[in-house]
């Protein structure tokens, strides 16, 4: 059945994302308008608007009932769910189809094989994917943890068995570590995923984070977009993500996207996926976990590779036969993403909420620019901290990165603080220029967290004395009245006080 | 006739220290080398910083008496302005007051989660004390220093709002 409208149960970029392909593919797109974000941007991008912000009791994206509600009431053919909220929740799939709603993602049967850490293990296992020593099944005590982890040896890490996107991880290094870190993670797991069983496998120290993309149809046709590197990460969080990778040769790019492929075969996998491996730093590579949705980080393997990746999720899920095969799939140049966030890199990465005064990105050739945002736009704290995604792409790395300077250098924004800053910095840093780095890179490669420029703390200096000075002076002038004011002083009012 | 220059030294305190010796009322020394700094207002609210090397594009986000920030770049910068003389003097007496208590804010509003911790128990610097959850984020809320826990201000589900007072940390003597 060809699908003639999509409810996109998700907001931000990645609504914007999903309805620039729909629209190209002549199809309607209905999105939500919450109490949360009364003036959001993705609200200007669908041809229907579904206002639900009456009912501040719901996050609607989060909500099930309400999503099959309108899908039903609007008589809409199709759900997308974008990522994080739903998307990698079995129960929705499961839901759309007991009520004849087609659902833009795998099966409700994939999500709980693959999504589940655990299950995803054997099931690597089984396929013969190298794995990590680990756990044999789920551990939902301290006890069965100190044990398991014992067996194991020394470093350690947690995983939630239901997490994913890097949540409801933790480092062990060592025993007296564990009862705490057990309790952090747990904590985490109970509350993002209302589930707080664990997972213990062996801790690489300073690995790669290596990920291939998957495309899988309904008929059993499954191809790989090759990889998508991503160790620029901090508390397991993705900042910065490149494709291809610098560390894979072609051999090992083949090998490692060959277990990628068999995985789904076996598993009956359909839609677009991505399987995620550790490298260690002798280029051995272990199955970390699968994602059953489409990615933040999807637009740079549809930079190198020239298929849109939302376009093939659309048509794979109406029953299409994939037409795409693997030989035709090609790296075409080089794509680095900046996760532009409303940040606070000076405080540790604190999130920056507020109205967005000023919001500059240069028009070139090289840059793709996905955003949820414009100047006027607020930021809250209901929803993540992702202000714009800046895809750059150069005819290899190191154009890309000289395209990235280039680009970081004309964009400003104002009125919340972003992880520019922090961007100038990586693209400075001599192990990333090399393509040398692992995920550790924020820890020991970084010299500080954000870039400043030559003479630009003299600068600050320089301006905060003078705002001092001239308001010294209008103090004085003003009790005196009879002395004259300084010209600068006068045309300026400082502002914030 | 000769003219009497009237020169002052300042200091300002932020992540780095910085002097400037103003003379006439103009800055003429930063760091202690001659200041070729200069200064022009752009617009509203941005001023261009013309340094010897580099000009910069600055703004003044706040100014309460002697505590100014300022912003370039997309970073901050705040700084206390005192005089050389009362700046040393504060050094003095803040070694003299002891160790200070480390008083911790919510750096966002959000919900506390837990208190890994409990009053009397012994933190080391950077390690978490209770966990805010805010912007789909499980946040540690870290100790600033090795010390003890004086007192916890909040308790698990409560909502807090940014910059409220979560707990005090009283260094080890």
């Amino acid at each position: 059945m060809k699908i003639k409208s999509i409810l996109i149960a998700n907001r931000g970029e990645i609504a914007i994302r999903i309805a620039r392909t729909a629209k190209s593919m002549g199809i309607k797109t209905y999105m939500f308008l919450s109490h949360h974000e009364p003036n959001a941007l993705h609200i200007e991008h669908a041809d229907e608007v579904i206002d639900v912000s009456d009912n501040t009791f719901i996050n609607v994206y989060t909500n099930i009932d309400k999503l099959i509600e309108v899908a039903l009431e609007n008589k809409i053919d199709a759900i997308h769910p974008g990522y994080g909220f739903l998307s990698e929740n079995p129960y929705l799939p499961r839901e759309c189809e007991r009520n004849n709603i087609i659902f833009i993602g795998p099966s409700s049967k994939a999500i709980n094989q693959m999504g589940n850490k655990g299950l995803a293990r054997n099931m690597a296992i089984k396929n013969k994917v190298p794995v990590l020593l680990g756990s044999k099944g789920v551990i939902s005590t301290l006890e069965e943890a100190e044990r398991t982890s014992e067996e194991i040896g020394y470093p350690v890490m947690l995983k939630a068995v239901a997490g994913g996107g890097g949540k409801g991880m933790r480092v062990v290094r060592k025993k007296s570590e564990l009862a705490l870190m057990y309790k952090l993670a747990t904590n985490e797991a109970k509350s993002l995923f209302d589930n707080d069983a664990m997972l213990i496998e062996k801790f690489v120290e300073n690995p790669r984070h290596v990920e291939f993309q998957v495309l899988a149809d309904k008929k059993g046709n499954v191809v790989h977009l090759f990889e998508r590197e991503c160790s620029i990460q901090r508390k397991h969080q993705k900042l910065l993500e490149e494709a291809p990778s610098s560390a894979l040769t072609e051999e090992l790019r083949a090998k490692i996207g060959a277990d990628a492929v068999r995985l789904c075969e076996a598993t009956g996998y359909y839609s677009a996926g991505t399987v995620e491996f550790l490298l260690d730093k002798d280029l051995n590579h272990y199955f970390m976990e699968m994602n059953t949705r489409v990615q933040v980080e999807h637009p740079i393997t549809e930079e190198i590779t020239g298929f849109d990746i939302i376009e093939q999720q659309i048509k794979i899920a109406q029953g299409e036969a994939m037409d795409i095969k693997q030989e035709d799939i090609k790296i075409n140049g080089w794509a680095i993403e900046l996760r532009v966030n409303a940040e606070d890199v000076q405080s540790g990465f604190a999130p920056s909420t507020g109205l967005i005064e000023q919001m500059d990105i240069p028009n070139k050739k090289c840059l793709r620019v996905d955003s949820g945002y414009q100047v006027g736009k607020v930021v809250i704290s209901s929803f993540d901290s992702l202000v714009a995604k800046l895809i750059i792409t150069g005819k290899n790395r190191s154009e890309a990165i000289k395209n990235c300077r280039s680009v970081l250098n004309s964009t400003t924004i104002k009125g919340v603080k972003t992880t520019l800053p922090f961007f100038k910095q990586v693209m400075r840093t001599p192990s990333f220029v090399k393509g040398n780095y692992n995920t550790s890179f924020i820890e020991t490669d970084l010299e500080q967290s954000f870039y400043q420029e030559d003479d630009e703390l003299v600068a600050a200096a320089a301006l905060a004395m003078q705002a001092y000075l001239n308001e010294q002076e209008k103090i004085n002038s003003d009790t005196l009245s009879d002395k004259s004011v300084s010209a600068w002083a006068m045309s300026k009012k400082i502002k914030g006080n | 006739m000769r003219l009497i220059h009237h020169t002052k030294n300042y200091t300002l305190t932020g992540e780095q220290k910085v002097t400037v010796q103003v003379k006439d009322k103009k800055i003429n020394k930063i760091n202690n080398k001659k200041s070729h700094v200069e200064i022009e207002p752009l617009n509203e609210e941005e001023f261009l910083i013309k340094g010897e090397k580099k000009s910069h594009v600055g703004e003044i986000v706040s100014l309460k008496q002697n505590e100014v920030s300022v912003m370039i770049n997309g970073n901050t910068y705040t700084f206390t302005i005192d005089t050389e003389i009362a700046s040393k003097r504060k050094a003095k007496l803040s070694k003299k007051a002891g160790p200070k208590v480390e008083k911790v804010n919510a750096p966002l509003p959000g919900e506390i989660v837990v208190a890994l911790v409990g009053e009397g128990a012994e933190v080391h610097k950077g390690e978490p004390v209770m966990i805010l959850e805010a912007m789909k984020m499980q946040n540690e809320i870290t100790s600033p220093i090795n010390g003890k826990v004086k007192s916890i201000h909040v308790k698990a589900e409560e909502t807090v709002m940014k910059d409220q007072l979560l707990f005090e940390i009283e260094p080890l003597k």
